[in-house]
């Protein structure tokens, strides 16, 4: 126990200068761990005086790093040179730590504090004992650490590297030193780094007490599930911090330089992964400096020192290789920006939380890291952020509205303790798990036992002190509502979770209430076709809608509201509250996103939607992609209406309580879960089953007896199930029938219960999707821009175009115009050009006729002369023809009076001769004379023919 | 599923909210008619198998959203339609107002060949009809797209305008079939090519004369 003390005294007292290495080597996972013990350790802390708010943080850092080592023996060298060293982690894990501390305190098990000295606070005690043995072991180096201390305050930065270099120099001895203790203990699993660590701490807890060693394995063990099964943020800091290293460098004792060398290890590590998240200052301020952010370069500096003094080149490969222990997925998602900005902003979250005080910096950072993975917790942060947005007054009308719940709420308790004391009575407290003394409850009928299970006394905590509940009971307000609000106080508390009930919305409504809208006939018309609305509620209904349509024009009137307000109408008293709750919902939970012009809150949520399914089961998510399903064409109505368009008003109602306590992201879970739980149906149709299907049958999945059928067995169910979906195709109507007059064949509770328990929904990973939402938003918004304009140019061009065209056409009327007179031209040119052959020819002709007339004229020419004479020749020859004939006439009639001349002549002279003869004959033969008598009449005719040839020969001639 | 049917025509249905696109469809696809029929939200859709021409054509048939602002959900159901119907209420002055913005965002997000057709629904209304059939028709005329006026209740012409609008898609198919198939490049410049003509024409003209 002495030992103990006196070990706490230095740790106080040192604490303050070591504590910062501590904060940096802790990793967030580990935190969460230890956070219990911390917390507690914390609390501690604040007790006590502390002159800087550092020292706090270091006693905290300190603490941790005792609830670490909780099995190491407490060492106050550490503890100084911790302090000395200090080395804020950064803020943000800082941050979570605590957070991680404060969630688990409840869980702080006393197990770990072995050594707790009874001397310190109460409180401390716990924590306390961890340190204390640490710290024993090593006094030495503890002398060594609180003087190097003591110059750096001193001396400031410029001493507290050479402090720091004199620290790493023995480390380095201690490490040579100790190499062979190192490499028994190193775990074989961790990298060289963390080897190395482990190797140091193992050694010092050797040196002391061999328990440590099992402590620190236990630790990294730890640590190693907290990583993995912490959400995103859990597994960003493990990336970036090495936390088991740095805590074992803390807690191990032994002399400060193995603990510088620690640090350096862990600096270098984070420079590797977390350089973008970790913020470096300029100067660097002392050690001891209250900004945390000076301490991180201190240890930079020291690092680069210690780099210097010494080659520690297998540390830093040590580290990267580290990094790529990490698991691949995580990896990769640090190497997404929109993933590291995520980081960020819950960093400066964090960092902006730590300026206020401590308790409510630690609420807030708690609520913060809780928010990330626990919807109810989110939903009730978003809230709050709203109602501290409100003005003053705001905020006072709605404090009263609270009260005023909380009033009728007792009233109603107390009709139902009365009507229900004797049952109550006999159950044993309260408890949602009734359902086991369900069967002694038989006589009751169904509402009454369901009356009976109600654990009234959760409730009343639920309406009086909700932050609370919201923030330690997240879990149980989960069971309790998945069970369903019960139907008395589900008005009461819908509105007191949304904080919606306000005198002041109630007055608006009022004042608004005979305003008329522009929406008016619509909503109407709408009204007026639905026969999903109970008919003395449409009255009521129109004027809400009404109302907000006037309220908030932006949004006005969407089809869709009505299925909305119409839950609200039957679970609350005045269309005042309906009106308040349904601002509560549009303004507060976002469904004014679903509802505005172009509906951003719906898109996201189809994206996330898209995303979750495909998470959950990416056969069913491509099955339906390749079939050319869109989630907007089914599930837009299920968001748009939190599933009252066509699902059972009693599935709708418990919806409703889901979503009022998770959020309007729980319909998701609702979504995914009807899709999962029809998996097996929905693989198996085609498009044009498909739509049908998703919007109408999903929910026969409910039925009770396709449950029931389901239960009994396989077979029996798709039957069912088949003859079920069958007479849905049939007919629409029929169904719509089905819906709202059978809600009693439904189970409801099933369908919650799936949505709750099989479906994980972390508003982290919904803010992830919605960021690649945004991400692909953005592109879309883009392209569409593009595409716009590139509409507009085409527009324009194809205007242009035309236009050119026009002109064009005029052009080549003009043209066709031009080339025909062209043409015209042309063969007018061409018959000129014959004419002007012609007359050409002509005019030669012309001139050689003249200059032959000419030439006649004066040469007369005797062969010229002769054709002209030829006439005259020929008429003269004929006529010469003509008296030739008429002399040839003459002639002949000579030639005929000549031959008959001839023959008197030669008849006369035949009588002389007969007479001659006679005569002669007589005297003398005288007879040869008379022939030649004869010749020469012969030749007068011969004559004759001489004359014709004669005549010829003249003719010829 | 292919062998089911010879075309599948996809059609969609526009128009204002509350003009009776929903009751025309279930009036076609089911004949039924219920007067307490939801306001659509998002998209429905139905399948009907007509017979046309000796030919199965399968009708796809997407019913949407009237209200405006739906139309972030219901703008990309233009592009892969083959048809569009644009309905308005024969006893609603804006809605039939509203055609000229529907053929805006039909010009805006279909594909520049898709067919139209305008009906003006609830026409058994004679007493309450403020938009006359002449000027319906006119409008329709001038937007040259074909015009129906049907009763959903009695079903008056339901049938036909679906059946007019599955023919004239299938014309236009068989058309661009043979378009396709014929000449090539003739679409692409109807004016142009006429231009080419003419001045063709003028010049051979010349030439003959010339001879």
């Amino acid at each position: 126990m002495s030992e103990d003390n006196t070990e706490h005294v230095s740790l106080d007292e040192e604490s303050k200068e070591e504590p910062l290495d501590l904060n940096e080597s802790i990793s967030e996972g580990k935190e969460n761990e230890i956070g219990d013990r911390e917390v507690e350790q914390e609390q501690d802390n604040i007790e006590t005086p502390e002159p800087d708010v550092q020292e706090e943080e270091q006693q905290q850092n300190e603490d941790k790093e005792e609830d670490e080592f909780d099995f190491e023996p407490p060492n106050p060298d550490s503890d100084e040179i911790g302090g000395s060293n200090e080395k804020p982690t950064d803020v943000v894990s800082r941050a979570s730590e605590e957070l991680n501390n404060l969630e688990v305190v409840d869980d702080t098990d006393p197990e770990t504090k072995l050594g707790v000295p009874t001397a310190i606070e109460d409180k401390i005690l716990d924590i306390p004992e961890q340190p204390v043995e640490e710290v024993a072991p090593e006094p030495i180096l503890v002398d060594v650490a609180s003087s190097k201390i003591s110059s750096n305050s001193n001396k400031g930065t410029s001493i507290t590297k050479d402090d720091t270099s004199k620290a790493e120099d023995t480390i380095l001895q201690e490490k040579l030193t100790s190499e062979n203790e190192q490499e028994e203990v190193k775990d074989t699993t961790v990298p060289r780094e963390e080897g190395i660590l482990d190797d140091d701490v193992s050694r010092k807890k050797e040196d002391e007490e061999p328990i440590a060693e099992s402590g620190e394995n236990k630790l990294d063990e730890e640590e190693k599930e907290l990583e993995t099964s912490t959400a995103v943020l859990g597994e960003d800091i493990s990336k970036t911090f090495t936390p088991n290293q740095n805590v074992q460098v803390n807690v191990i004792p032994p002399p400060p330089p193995p603990r510088r060398s620690f640090e350096s290890q862990p600096e270098e590590k984070v420079d590797n992964g977390l350089s973008e998240k970790s913020p470096t200052s300029p100067a660097l301020p002392p050690r001891r400096s209250m900004e945390k952010q000076p301490q991180e370069e201190d240890e930079k500096s020291k690092e680069e020192e210690e780099q210097a003094a010494s080659p520690r080149l297998p540390p830093r490969k040590v580290s990267i290789e580290r990094k790529y222990n990490v698991p691949p997925p995580l990896e990769e998602e640090m190497r997404s920006d929109t993933f590291r900005k995520n980081l960020a902003m819950t960093q400066a979250d964090t960092k902006h939380v730590r300026g206020h005080g401590r308790e409510s910096k630690r609420k807030q950072a708690v609520l913060d890291s809780a928010a990330e993975i626990n919807l109810i917790v989110n939903r009730f942060r978003v809230t709050s952020h709203h109602i501290e947005e409100e003005g003053e007054t705001t905020r006072e009308n709605l404090a009263e509205g609270q009260n005023l719940l909380k009033s009728s709420f007792t009233t109603i308790l107390e009709g139902i303790t009365k009507i229900s004391e004797d049952v109550t009575a006999e159950e044993t407290p309260l408890e949602t798990e009734g359902g086991k003394e369900v069967a002694s409850l038989e006589e009751l009928d169904e509402e009454e036992k369901k009356m009976a299970n109600v654990d009234w006394t959760f409730w009343s905590k639920v309406v009086n002190d909700f932050p609370t509940v919201a923030k330690n009971e997240a879990d149980k307000l989960e069971t309790i509502v998945t069970e369903g609000i019960p139907p008395q106080i589900r008005g009461i508390i819908w509105q007191l979770i949304s904080n919606s009930k306000s005198k002041e919305m109630e007055d608006i409504y009022l004042t608004l209430l005979d305003t008329p809208s522009t929406h008016d006939a619509n909503i109407r018309r709408d009204l007026k076709r639905t026969n999903f609305i109970p008919s003395e509620k449409v009255e009521s209904l129109f004027n809400v809608i009404k109302v907000y349509s006037v309220y908030d024009p932006d949004v006005g009137y969407t089809q869709g509201m009505a299925f909305i307000a119409t839950p609200l109408i039957v679970n609350t008293k005045t269309e005042a509250e309906v009106f308040s709750l349904l601002i509560g919902l549009m303004k507060n939970y976002g469904l004014r996103d679903f509802f505005l012009p172009d509906m951003p809150g719906l898109m996201l949520m189809l994206y996330q939607f898209d995303r979750l399914l495909e998470e959950n089961s990416p056969q069913l998510f491509n099955h339906l992609t390749r079939e050319g399903i869109r989630s907007s064409m089914y599930a837009t109505q299920w968001f748009l209406t939190f599933f009252a368009y066509k699902f059972p008003f009693e599935f709708v109602l418990r919806i409703f309580d889901i979503v009022f306590v998770e959020g309007i992201e729980a319909v998701l879970k609702f979504a995914v879960v009807l899709m999962l739980n029809n998996k097996e149906k929905i693989i198996n149709l085609k498009f044009d089953q498909l739509l049908n299907f998703l919007k109408n049958e999903l929910f026969i999945y409910y039925l009770k007896e396709s449950v029931e059928s389901r239960e009994g067995g396989k077979s029996v169910i798709d039957k069912t199930l088949n003859t079920e979906s069958l007479t849905a195709v049939s007919s629409n109507t029929q169904l719509n029938q089905m819906n709202s007059n059978e809600d009693k064949d439904y189970d409801v509770d099933l369908f919650v219960h799936d949505a709750m328990n099989k479906v994980y929904i972390t508003p982290i990973s919904l803010k992830r999707y919605a960021a690649e939402y945004d991400e692909i938003e953005q592109l879309e918004h883009q392209k569409e821009a593009q595409y716009e304009s590139f509409r507009i140019k085409n527009y324009q061009l194809q205007r242009e175009s035309k236009k050119l065209e026009r002109d064009y056409g005029i052009l080549n009327k003009e043209h066709i115009a031009i080339a025909n007179e062209l043409i015209e031209n042309r063969l007018k040119a061409e018959m000129l050009l014959d004419e002007n052959n012609d007359l050409k020819q002509n005019l030669d002709d012309a001139k050689a006729q003249l200059d032959e007339e000419l030439r006649k004229r004066d040469l007369p020419n005797p062969d010229a002369a002769l054709p002209s004479d030829l006439k005259q020749d020929l008429d003269r020859t004929m006529q010469r023809n003509q008296e030739v004939m008429e002399e040839n006439r003459v002639l002949q009639d000579r030639i005929i009076e000549l031959e008959t001349e001839v023959e008197e002549l030669k008849r006369i002279n035949r009588l002389k001769a007969s007479r001659k003869s006679t005569d002669r004959q007589r005297a003398t033969p005288s007879t040869p004379t008379p022939s030649p008598q004869k010749e020469p009449r012969a030749g007068v005719k011969s004559p004759i023919g001489g004359g014709w040839s004669g005549f010829k020969k003249v003719f010829t001639k | 599923m292919n062998s089911e049917y010879d075309y599948l025509f996809k059609l969609l249905l526009i128009g204002n909210s509350g003009v009776g696109k929903s009751c025309l469809l279930l009036r076609f696809s089911d004949d039924t008619y219920t007067n307490d029929y939801i306001s659509t939200i998002g998209v429905d859709f139905k399948i009907k198998t007509v017979e046309l021409d000796g030919k199965t054509v399968k009708l796809q048939i997407w019913d949407t959203a009237g209200q405006e602002r739906f139309r972030t959900i219901t703008s990309s159901y233009y592009r892969g339609s083959h048809g569009i119907i644009i309905v308005y209420d024969v006893t609603d002055q804006d809605s039939f107002n509203g055609v000229k913005m529907w053929l805006q965002e039909i010009d805006r997000y279909a594909t520049s060949t898709v067919l139209k057709l305008l009906v003006g629904n609830k026409c058994d209304l004679t007493d309450k009809r403020v938009v006359e059939y002449d000027v319906a028709k006119e409008f329709a005329d001038a937007n040259k797209m074909p015009f129906l006026e049907t009763s959903a209740l009695n079903s008056t012409n339901v049938e036909e305008a679906f059946l007019t609008m599955a023919r004239q898609i299938k014309e236009s198919m068989s058309q661009q079939k043979m378009e396709d198939g014929g000449a090539n490049g003739g679409n692409k410049n109807p004016d142009g090519g006429n231009n080419v003509n003419l001045a063709g024409q003028s010049l051979t003209n010349g030439g003959s004369s010339c001879c």
